[in-house]
C-alpha cells in the first residue's frame, strides 16, 4: 500500500510488541481518564457517558412523542369522539412530528455515534469531547423547554413543516409557531455541533491500519450521515430566520402580496426535509450491515457496494426534496426531474437490502432478538420503499396527497428504517454498557408485539387514505367507512405500545450502566468495540489489519490489553489519543484533550435560556442569558488551546510523532472547515432565497445602490482578506516558541473591524437607494443577507477581542496558534461572504 | 467488487461522479423554472447533459481501477443512469 504521509508501512511490523510494560501504566490512565462522581457527573465530557446521556434522552422523546401518538389515536378511533378538542389535537400531531423527527430520530442517531464510534475506532475519545457534552446539554435543555410548552398551551399547531400562510403572524398570531421557529433552530445547531465532532472523529482518530476499506459500516454510514447533516440542515436554521423574522419585524419572505412566496418555505423546508429521512435510515443501515454480519455469522456481503450506496443514496436524497410539492403546481419538466430523482433513490436502497439479504443468506443465522428485529426491519422497510415509489409519481401523488396514505408510507419507512434498527442495536451493543444482558425470551415478546402492532396500526391507513380520508383531521364523520379501519389502527397502536412498555420492564430488570464490568461481546462481534475497554477506551491502539480484527486475530484482545500496540500509555500524562491521516490512518500526531468542565453545560443552558427567552419576547432576559451565553463558551475555550513543553512523543515501538500541530493535517483545521462549509451552505440558500423572489416577483425590484459604492465595499473587504492572512504570516515569521508581540492579533482586528466597515457602508447604501425591508419582498431578503453577514461580523468582532485578551496574557506563540489560526481564517471567511453578497445583491439583476 | 479502494483518485472518482449529476440536476431544474412550460426549458436541457456526460467520460478515462466493478467505475455508471433517467423528462415532459 502507498504511504498517505510519507509514514513507513514497515513499522507496523513491529506490532505486536514483545517486551513486557512497566508497571503503573493502566493505573495511571485510570487516573487520568477518571470521572467526577455525584452532582460532579454533569461536568463529564467523556463519550462514554455522554453517550449514554444522548441515547437516553432520546428514548425518552421517543416514549413522550408516543404517548402523544397514542391520545392521537383513541380521539380517532371512532367518529365524532370529543376525547382531545381540535386545538389540543393540532398540537398532538404538530408535537408528535417534530418531536419524533426533531427529538428522537436524529439525536439518537447522532447519540448512538458518540457512544459506539470511538469505541469502534479504537479512539480515546471523539476528538472535541467538550463539543460533544455542549451538544448533548444544548439539545437536552432545549428539548425539554420545547416539550415543557404543551402543558401550558403553547405548543406549536402548524404541523411539523410549519407551512406559512397558516404559520405567519395573521393566521398564528400567538407565540406558539415561535415555539417551533426558535426551539427548533436551536436544537439544529446541537445536530451540527454533533456532525463536525463526527466527521472530524470518523476522518481523524481511527485506530491506525484502519483505512476507508477496513471501516466499520456503522462509521462509514455516521460519516455520510454527518456530511448530509452539515449540507442539509443550515436550510431549516435559514428558514426558521426568515419565518421568525417575519413574525418580528413584518419582513414579507412568504407574503406573496408584497412580493414573496409562501413556496420558498417549502423549498427551503425540503431541501432539508427529504434528506432528512436518508440522514435517519443510513447510520441505522449502517447498524444493520454490523449487525446482519454478526447475526449471520459471516462477513458482510458487498462490503463495498453497500458504502458506494450509502454515498450514491446521500447525493441522490438531494434532488428529491420538491416530490412534497407535486400538488403546487410546479411546471411539468420540473416534477419530472423530481420524480425520476425519486424512484432513482430507492436503487441505491434496495443495493443495501439485497446485500442484507444476500448475507442472511450466506450465513447461518442465529435466531436472536437482534435477528428478529433485522429481518422484520427489511421487511417492514421494503413495504414503505415500495409505497415511496408509488408516491414518486406525480399522478398517483396528486391522488394519495396528504391522505392517510401518506401516514401509513411514511410510518413504514421511518419504523422500518430506524426504530426496528433502533431496537436491534438496543440488544446488540447492550452488552458494552450494561452488567447484564436484556432477556432474549422477553425481547422475542416485544419484537412480536410490536411488528405485529405496527401492522395493525398502520395497513389499514392504506386503505382509509384511499378512501379519501386526509390526515390532520382531528375527528371524521360517520358512514364513510372509516370507522372501523380507524378502530383497527388504534386498536394497533395499543399493541405496538404494549411492546415497548415490555421493552421498559426488560431495561428495568436487567439494564444496570457500567463502564468496566459490561456483559460484553454477547453475540460474538468482530469489530473492535468488543475489545476490553475502561474509560480511557482501549489499553492500547491496536493496529487494523481486516474488517474484522476480533474474527481474524484471535490473540488481540489480549495484547491491547496487555498494552502491544499503540500508546500503551499516557505519554504526556494527560488525556490524549492518536490522530491519523484520513484515508489509510496512519499516525500522524497526538491529540491532547481536555477533561470533565462545567463550562458546556452552562453555554448550553444560557443559551437555552437565551432562545427561550426570546420566544416569549423576554429580550432583556434574554440579552443578559446571550452575553453570559458567550462568556461561558470563551471560558470553555480558553483551556482547549494550552501551549506545552513537550513537542513529541512515543505512541509505542519507539515511533515518535509531534504534540498538538496546527495547519492543514490539523484536526482543528478540518473542524473549521467543516463549520465554513455550514455557514457556506446557509449563505448559498439565503442565496438562492434572493433570485427565488426575484424570479417570482421581479417587478418589486428596485434600483440598486451605485457601482463605485459596491467597489469601495468589496476593496474594504479585500483589505480585510489581506489583514487577516497577513497576521498568520507575521506570527508565523517570529522565532519557534516565542511570544510574537501584539501585532498579529491586531492584524486580525483590524480585518475584523475592516468587515464591520464594510457592513454598515452596505446597510447605509440600500437605506439611501429607498429599499425598505417592510413593504417589498426585494427588501426584505436584502436585509435578511445584511442581517446574516451581520451575525458572522459580529461573531468576527467577538473572536477578534478573544484573540486579542489572550494576545495580552502571553499565550499567542510563534510560529502558530490554533486560536489565531481560527480567528484569521472566520474573518477571513466573513469577508468573501461579504464580497459576494454585496456584488449579487448590487449587481444582479442590476437597475 | 474488486479494485484497491486504498488511493484518494478512487474516492475523489466518486464524489466527483455524483457531484455531476447533482450539478445537471440543479443546472437543468433551474432551467425549467426559469422557462415553465416553454420549449426553451426542454431544449437547453440537453446541451447540458451533453456538457455532464463529457465530465462523467472524463472521470471514467482517468479511473486508476479500470474495471468495470470497481468503486470509481460503478460511481460514474451510476451516475451517467441518474442523469439519462433525468433526461427522459425533458425528453417526454
Amino acid at each position: 500500500m502507498k504511504s498517505e504521509t510519507g509514514f513507513d508501512h514497515d513499522l507496523y511490523r513491529l506490532f505486536p510488541t514483545h517486551r513486557p510494560r512497566p508497571e503503573g501504566e493502566v493505573e495511571e490512565l485510570e487516573r487520568i481518564w477518571e470521572n467526577p462522581k455525584g452532582w460532579g457527573l454533569l461536568t463529564v465530557v467523556n463519550n462514554n457517558y455522554i453517550g449514554f446521556f444522548y441515547v437516553a434522552t432520546a428514548f425518552l422523546f421517543f416514549l413522550l412523542a408516543g404517548i402523544l401518538a397514542l391520545g392521537m389515536r383513541v380521539q380517532l378511533a371512532a367518529p365524532l369522539l370529543e376525547v382531545l378538542p381540535q386545538d389540543t389535537y393540532n398540537q398532538f400531531f404538530t408535537m408528535h412530528g417534530t418531536v419524533m423527527m426533531f427529538l428522537f430520530a436524529v439525536p439518537m442517531v447522532e447519540a448512538l455515534g458518540v457512544m459506539l464510534l470511538p469505541q469502534m475506532l479504537a479512539a480515546r475519545d471523539l476528538p472535541f469531547p467538550r463539543l460533544s457534552a455542549f451538544a448533548f446539554w444544548a439539545y437536552f435543555v432545549g428539548g425539554l423547554s420545547f416539550f415543557a410548552s404543551l402543558f401550558v398551551g403553547l405548543a406549536p399547531e402548524g404541523g411539523w413543516f410549519m407551512y406559512p400562510p397558516l404559520t405567519s403572524i395573521a393566521f398564528s398570531p400567538e407565540i406558539n409557531a415561535d415555539f417551533w421557529l426558535l426551539g427548533i433552530g436551536f436544537i439544529e445547531i446541537s445536530a451540527i455541533a454533533g456532525a463536525i465532532e463526527i466527521i472530524v472523529g470518523v476522518l481523524r482518530t481511527r485506530a491506525p491500519g484502519m483505512t476507508l476499506d477496513r471501516m466499520p459500516m456503522f462509521a462509514w454510514a455516521m460519516l455520510v450521515f454527518a456530511v448530509m447533516i452539515i449540507v442539509a440542515f443550515p436550510s431549516v436554521i435559514l428558514c426558521t430566520l426568515l419565518l421568525e423574522m417575519e413574525r418580528a419585524f413584518n419582513w414579507p419572505f412568504f407574503d406573496p402580496t408584497r412580493g414573496g412566496d409562501p413556496l420558498l418555505w417549502q423549498h427551503l423546508f425540503w431541501f432539508f426535509g427529504h434528506p432528512e429521512v436518508y440522514i435517519i435510515f443510513l447510520p441505522a443501515a449502517g447498524l444493520m450491515s454490523m449487525m446482519v454480519s454478526t447475526v449471520a455469522r459471516t462477513p458482510l456481503v458487498g462490503y463495498r457496494l453497500n458504502v458506494l450506496a450509502l454515498v450514491a443514496t446521500g447525493f441522490i436524497s438531494f434532488g428529491v426534496w420538491a416530490h412534497h410539492m407535486f400538488a403546487t403546481g410546479m411546471p411539468r419538466v420540473s416534477t419530472g426531474y423530481f420524480s425520476a430523482a425519486s424512484m432513482a433513490v430507492s436503487l441505491p436502497a434496495g443495493i443495501q437490502v439485497f446485500c442484507w439479504i444476500a448475507t442472511l443468506a450466506a450465513g447461518k443465522i442465529r435466531w436472536s432478538t437482534p435477528a428478529l428485529f433485522i429481518v422484520g426491519s427489511i421487511v417492514v422497510f421494503t413495504m414503505g420503499g415500495l409505497t415511496g415509489v408509488m408516491v414518486g409519481m406525480v399522478p398517483f401523488d396528486w391522488q394519495g396527497h396528504d391522505s392517510y396514505f401518506i401516514v401509513a408510507h411514511l410510518h413504514y419507512v421511518l419504523i422500518g428504517g430506524m426504530v426496528f434498527p433502533m431496537f436491534a442495536a438496543f440488544y446488540y451493543w447492550n452488552g458494552m454498557t450494561s452488567k447484564n444482558a436484556l432477556s432474549e425470551r422477553l425481547g422475542r415478546w416485544i419484537f412480536w408485539l410490536m411488528f405485529t402492532g405496527l401492522h395493525i396500526t398502520f395497513l389499514p391507513m392504506h386503505l382509509t387514505g384511499f378512501m379519501g380520508m386526509p390526515r390532520r383531521v382531528y375527528t371524521y364523520l360517520p358512514g364513510r367507512g372509516f370507522d372501523v379501519l380507524n378502530l383497527i389502527s388504534t386498536v394497533g397502536a395499543f399493541v405496538l405500545a404494549t411492546g415497548v412498555l415490555l421493552f421498559l420492564v426488560d431495561l428495568a430488570r436487567r439494564f444496570r450502566f457500567t463502564t468496566d464490568e459490561d456483559a460484553g461481546n454477547v453475540y460474538g462481534g468482530g469489530t473492535l468495540e468488543w475489545l476490553p475497554t475502561g474509560m480511557y477506551s482501549t489499553r492500547s491502539i491496536p493496529l487494523v489489519r481486516t474488517r474484522e480484527p476480533l474474527w481474524d486475530d484471535p490473540d488481540i484482545c489480549d495484547d491491547v490489553a496487555e498494552g502491544r500496540y499503540f500508546l500503551p500509555n499516557s505519554a504526556t500524562g494527560l488525556r490524549e489519543t492518536i490522530i491519523t491521516s484520513p484515508i489509510n490512518a496512519e499516525p500522524q500526531y497526538l491529540q491532547l484533550m481536555p477533561g470533565p468542565s462545567a463550562w458546556p453545560l452552562a453555554a448550553a443552558f444560557f443559551t437555552a435560556s437565551f432562545f427561550l427567552s426570546l420566544t416569549v419576547q423576554g429580550y432583556l432576559f434574554a440579552a443578559a442569558s446571550g452575553v453570559i451565553a458567550v462568556a461561558c463558551t470563551l471560558r470553555w475555550l480558553w483551556e482547549t488551546d494550552r501551549p506545552v513543553a513537550q513537542t513529541t512523543a512515543d505512541i509505542g515501538a519507539g515511533i515518535t510523532v509531534p504534540i498538538a500541530i496546527t495547519g492543514p493535517s490539523s484536526h482543528g483545521w478540518w473542524a473549521l472547515n467543516t463549520l465554513m462549509v455550514v455557514m457556506g451552505m446557509i449563505a448559498i440558500m439565503a442565496v438562492f432565497g434572493y433570485l427565488y423572489l426575484f424570479g417570482i416577483h421581479p417587478e418589486v425590484w428596485i434600483d440598486p445602490p451605485p457601482v463605485p459604492q459596491t467597489a469601495g465595499i468589496v476593496a474594504l473587504l479585500a483589505l480585510a482578506l489581506v489583514a487577516s492572512w497577513g497576521s498568520r504570516r507575521w506570527l508565523a515569521a517570529r522565532q519557534a516558541g516565542t511570544f510574537a508581540g501584539q501585532g498579529p492579533w491586531i492584524m486580525s482586528a483590524l480585518a475584523a473591524i475592516l468587515t464591520a466597515g464594510a457592513l454598515y457602508w452596505d446597510i447605509t447604501g440600500w437605506q439611501q437607494a429607498g429599499l425598505d425591508p417592510v413593504l417589498t419582498g426585494h427588501g426584505a431578503i436584502v436585509a435578511g443577507l445584511l442581517s446574516l453577514q451581520g451575525c458572522t461580523v459580529a461573531i468576527g468582532l467577538l473572536m477578534a477581542a478573544y484573540l486579542g485578551y489572550r494576545s495580552g496574557r502571553g499565550l499567542v506563540l510563534a510560529p502558530a496558534s490554533v486560536t489565531l489560526d481560527i480567528v484569521a481564517r472566520f474573518i477571513a471567511y466573513v469577508a468573501v461572504q461579504g464580497m459576494g453578497f454585496a456584488i449579487l445583491t448590487r449587481l444582479f439583476p442590476g437597475s | 467488487m474488486a479494485g484497491d479502494f486504498h488511493t484518494r483518485q478512487d474516492w475523489i472518482t466518486l464524489a466527483l461522479a455524483f457531484s455531476v449529476w447533482f450539478a445537471h440536476f440543479m443546472i437543468v431544474w433551474s432551467i425549467s423554472i426559469a422557462f415553465p412550460g416553454m420549449a426553451a426549458g426542454r431544449w437547453l436541457a440537453l446541451p447540458v447533459t451533453l456538457a455532464a456526460f463529457g465530465g462523467l467520460w472524463w472521470l471514467w478515462r482517468r479511473r486508476q481501477d479500470k474495471t468495470l466493478a470497481s468503486v470509481s467505475s460503478l460511481s460514474v455508471l451510476i451516475a451517467a443512469g441518474a442523469i439519462a433517467f433525468s433526461t427522459l423528462s425533458p425528453l417526454i415532459g
